[in-house]
């Protein structure tokens, strides 16, 4: 077994307080989410409630799934789906609100 | 698949590197570097679902409010709960299997695997509970709120994206098991996690999407 070998695959272990405290913030996030949508903000509260999924969604993402400590191609990669998923949701809508906008020969 | 086959070491000392790689630090990225590549191609499967539901939410806002409403709060908020709980066990069998604990490690997998068996235990009596609703899509579906038509759809919605990721939790599932023996024969430890490791973005993965689907399937129009 040559030196490259024997290198540990990882420099650190994820710290257990690390992984209680994001939990409780998961929790509290949780219990904002769920008395946010009680409120009545009108047409604000779907955004609301999808800030704090994607807040929750980083916060898993970056500690609990490692990405900080990851290589950057990680990210590059997951942003790539990320983006993807946008493009095919906003087309889609740009379709369905859009139609109507127009007359057309015929209609 | 991950090598379940390696070398038997009496006491893991060194980590064991298959031959096309450089050192265990390569070997490690280019196993996380698949998983995520897949949980990629996972994001695009349900994102076709969350787009199906934006479009139709969007055309149809009355009645997905109306819909929503028949879903029980309580019991979404404790599956998330509970799916978040699993998480951070399933965060501290990696820890465990990275400072070589092997105790915790089965202890932490076993824990994981009953909060996601909870999980599944809830969502089993929620749709039993919607069968007797007659609120399952079909020729028995009965909604008495406006546009029961539309409120049809977001039923659909809610079976398959609930159902689908409740496949997922069963797939998970399966996997904890597997590196639950293995981590009790042994397997795991400081050198070589990776299994573990890669597992566990999966049933994060998991977490994720419910973490979406909770707000927009339960809490629509509450206020």
């Amino acid at each position: 077994m040559d030196a490259a070998h024997a290198r540990a695959p990882h420099v650190e272990p994820l710290p257990v307080g690390t992984c209680f405290a994001v939990y409780f913030i998961l929790l509290a996030l949780t219990a904002v989410t769920v008395g946010a949508a009680f409120l009545d903000l009108s047409w604000f509260n779907t955004p609301v409630a999808l800030g704090i999924a994607s807040v929750k969604s980083l916060l898993v993402m970056l500690v609990f799934m490692e990405l900080r400590h990851s290589p950057k191609l990680f990210w590059i990669i997951i942003g790539n789906g990320v983006f993807w998923l946008l493009v095919m949701i906003s087309l889609t809508m740009s379709d369905m609100i859009s139609r109507g906008w127009l007359g057309f020969p015929g209609k | 698949m991950f090598p379940l086959r390696r070398p038997k070491l009496l006491e893991q000392t060194t980590p064991y590197v298959a031959h096309h790689f450089d050192d265990a630090e390569q070997q490690h990225d280019a196993s996380a570097l698949g998983m995520w590549v897949f949980l990629v191609t996972e994001i695009m499967f349900f994102g076709g679902l969350f787009t199906a539901y934006v479009v139709y939410r969007t055309a149809y806002p009355a009645a997905f409010h109306a819909a929503s409403h028949e879903l029980d709060v309580g019991l979404g908020a404790f599956n998330t709960v509970v799916l978040l709980t699993s998480s951070l066990t399933m965060a501290l069998s990696v820890h465990a299997a990275q400072i070589s604990k092997r105790g915790m490690l089965v202890v932490c997998l076993l824990l994981t695997i009953v909060l996601g068996l909870t999980f599944l235990g809830v969502k089993g009596y929620e749709y039993s509970h919607k069968w007797h609703e007659h609120l399952v899509p079909g020729p028995d579906f009965v909604f008495h709120g406006a546009d029961p038509a539309n409120a049809q759809l977001f039923f659909s919605l809610y079976f398959a994206m609930t159902g689908l990721h409740a496949l997922h939790m069963i797939i998970g599932i399966g996997l904890l098991g597997v590196l639950t023996v293995l981590g009790a024969r042994g397997e795991f430890g400081r050198f070589y996690y990776t299994p573990v490791e890669i597992s566990g973005l999966y049933w994060h993965f998991v977490d994720l999407v419910w973490i979406f689907l909770f707000p927009l399937l339960y809490l629509l129009g509450r206020h």
